[in-house]
């Protein structure tokens, strides 16, 4: 059972690293982002285990050279936060897999339903 | 309130803890990742209604992940060591591997090398003499005494550098079990008795390192062979210290002596 969880775990954790890096390029794609307001944003969407591993994968995403930042004070004054734009090179990063997400997920979900449909024949008879 | 300023001792430990598994990264992208989690820590506490100063570690880990989730983020190639892979408690790190093997082989090299200059004995090698010759004249035998101090020589400056490495072997393991247990304190909230797990972690490595000790003291022991293709070895019934000379005998610094294969 243990085991089981564990797994469950781990193949959550994969999905999510999958996704999350091009959901958070999706929403700076919408206007730039400082990194408590995206870190909200992602993990109440369930894609991070916490708030903090946003930072890290920010910073992956800048390496790559997907996102650039600055720190600049927020609009309603206070102190400089650091806010995050997308990069030409992020922006087609982004579009490239919207493209591949859209055959991906319409073909797991084909492949599940059918999964499911099958089951429940199986069911019946 | 400037990024950070006021946060209380649990949660900067939780940053520390966040440092430590962010160490792979370059200093400047390090330290930019944990001003944005100050940062996020102030905004949190803001919209929480919360005074940052009194921010339990478990608030902060419940906010922002256990400081082991940051590293999952961290790329291939950049995680410190413990980051990378988990390791059963009680393995050997695998930076160590290399030296610990270092330091097992070279006693048994030596060992190899003092019984095989003994079984390749020059056919002219009479008992009490040594059948082996680094010049091109056959050997016409030389003082066992002599020729075994010089294979003993080289055994204990052998030994002497397994033993090095050995320290320094030890000194790091038991840096790295340090190491380990901070983090595991780090990671983990309200341990109490920190200074008594440290206390119990030194003795420990103490006595690891006493255990090193010892191996080696068994090891050096063993190697004190008299050699000449069983030209010391003694006749049967005889103690076999009788029949090795004095000077083979504490060349190493040993009084025991094992009896080679060859000689019967």
């Amino acid at each position: 059972m243990l085991c089981m969880a564990t797994e469950t775990r781990a193949l959550e954790t994969q999905l999510r690293k999958g996704v999350a890096p091009y959901c958070a390029l999706a929403r700076i794609a919408e206007g730039p982002q400082y990194g408590y307001d995206l870190a909200r944003a992602l993990a109440e969407a369930g894609l991070v285990a916490g708030s903090g591993s946003v930072y890290p994968l920010l910073g992956r995403l800048k390496a790559d050279g997907l996102v650039d930042s600055a720190w600049h004070p927020p609009a309603d004054g206070g102190v400089p936060r650091k806010y995050y734009t997308l990069t030409p090179a992020g922006r087609a990063a982004l579009e490239a897999f919207r493209r591949q997400w859209q055959v991906l997920a319409a073909g797991v979900e084909r492949l599940l339903g059918a999964a499911v449909a099958g089951g429940e024949r199986g069911g019946a008879g | 309130m400037e990024r950070g300023e006021g946060l209380g001792p649990e949660a900067e430990r939780y940053l520390e803890a966040a440092a430590a598994v962010l160490a792979g990264l370059p200093p400047q992208a390090r330290e930019e990742l944990l001003a944005e989690l100050r940062d996020h820590l102030s905004q949190w506490c803001a919209a929480q209604g919360l005074a940052p100063g009194g921010l339990t570690y478990a608030d902060v880990a419940a906010e922002l992940g256990t400081p082991e989730s940051l590293g999952t983020w961290v790329p291939e190639g950049l995680q410190p060591p413990p980051a990378r892979a988990a390791r059963r408690p009680g393995a050997v790190p695998p930076g160590l591997r290399p030296w610990l093997l270092a330091a097992a082989a070279l006693p048994i090299a030596a060992a190899i090398g003092v019984l095989s200059h003994g079984a390749t004995g020059h056919p002219g090698a009479t008992p009490g003499t040594v059948g082996r010759s680094t010049s091109s004249a056959p050997s016409t035998g030389a003082p066992a005494a002599h020729a075994s101090s010089t294979v003993q020589a080289t055994a204990a400056a052998g030994l002497q550098e397994a033993q090095q490495i050995a320290e320094r072997a030890a000194i790091q393991a038991r840096l790295q079990a340090q190491i380990r247990q901070l983090e595991q304190q780090q990671g983990a909230p309200q341990v109490p008795g920190r200074a008594a797990i440290q206390a119990q972690l030194q003795a420990e490595a103490q006595q690891l390192v006493q255990q090193q000790e010892a191996i080696l003291q068994a090891q050096r022991r063993s190697l004190c062979v008299p050699v000449g293709g069983g030209a010391a070895v003694a006749p049967a019934g005889t103690s076999p210290s009788a029949a090795a000379p004095p000077a083979a005998a504490s060349a190493a610094g040993c009084g025991d002596v094992i009896t080679a294969g060859g000689g019967t």
